[in-house]
């Protein structure tokens, strides 16, 4: 399963730079693959009738994850900007993204600088990348409570709303992705927020 | 913002669907993981078709990914500690 990813990255890798004028056919095919991917984890969901009697049952508990995923990203951010020679606040404001390079990348681009747009860029497109590989390793083995693995989502940030949900949900079951999926919704509307108020400071 | 609600509505539409038909678990998983494949290859391009971000690679890199795996056992580790003070708690 990682094996196939990493070939589909690679792949994808080197058509893009072998062929960089067909970007403009791709774009509206994520769009409407995303859209596609949306439907089939509603499908998952739909068919599964025993996981929304459990979700009223333990739905408090499902908030606290991507609380505690923010403010262990955040705090990683601030430790690791001690050492790096872009500063810590710049660090947080990377970290703050929780995954979402797409928005990241451009917003501290256009308001601090394209070093710390493109360094935020990779860092969280790292971060999605490194959770497809993680969550087939972490999902498996790792503690469950109530039925949910969070340690199999944490890693994915924002990111297990939409691109890393089919693995999560493939590797620790319709549960577990539901929680997740939650996750990564309450952290993606967080990320504009975060960003701007970051990026604020660094103006 | 409109494509945010196109998924919310697609998501509500797989739901429904999924309350009414009942399609074979292995023809769904396999579908989902053409889908995502695709999204993969799709991710990769991105970054091989922009000289910038490929150019800069190494230098800005080495700081992405630090900050990548800064923030990833950042999150590990607040959950873990909340699994294991949850697991004391409850015994």
């Amino acid at each position: 399963m990682t094996l196939k990813i990493l070939l589909a990255v690679l792949l994808g890798g080197l058509t893009g730079f072998f062929q960089p004028q067909l970007s403009s056919y791709i774009d509206p095919f994520v769009t409407i693959a995303l859209l596609f991917m949306m439907f089939f984890v509603g499908l998952e969901f739909g068919q599964d009738r025993e996981l929304f009697s459990q979700l009223k049952k333990d739905g408090c508990t499902l908030i606290v994850y991507p609380l505690l995923i923010a403010f262990g990203s955040l705090l990683g951010a601030f430790v690791i900007g001690f050492f790096l020679p872009i500063g810590i606040l710049e660090s947080v404001a990377c970290g703050s993204a929780f995954g979402w390079y797409s928005l990241s990348g451009p917003v501290l681009s256009k308001m601090v600088s394209e070093e710390l747009g493109t360094i935020a860029f990779l860092a969280n497109l790292l971060r999605e990348l490194s959770t497809f590989l993680l969550v087939p390793l972490l999902g498996q083995s790792s503690k469950s409570r109530n039925g949910i693995k969070p340690l199999a989502f944490a890693p994915g940030g924002a990111t297990t709303m939409d691109s890393t949900l089919p693995v999560v949900s493939r590797v620790a079951g319709p549960k577990t992705a539901l929680a997740a999926f939650i996750s990564g919704t309450i952290l993606s509307m967080l990320v504009p927020f975060m960003l701007q108020f970051f990026a604020s400071f660094l103006v | 913002m409109t494509f945010l609600f196109a998924c919310l509505i697609a998501l509500g539409l797989g739901f429904f669907c999924g309350r009414i038909f009942t399609i074979s678990k292995t023809v769904t998983s396999r579908i989902s993981w053409g889908i995502l494949l695709c999204m993969i290859f799709t991710l990769g391009y991105g970054v091989g078709s922009n000289k910038t971000i490929l150019n800069n690679l190494s230098s800005l890199g080495l700081q992405a990914l630090a900050i990548c795996l800064a923030t990833i056992i950042g999150s590990l580790f607040t959950v873990k500690v909340y699994l294991k003070w949850r697991e004391n708690h409850d015994t």
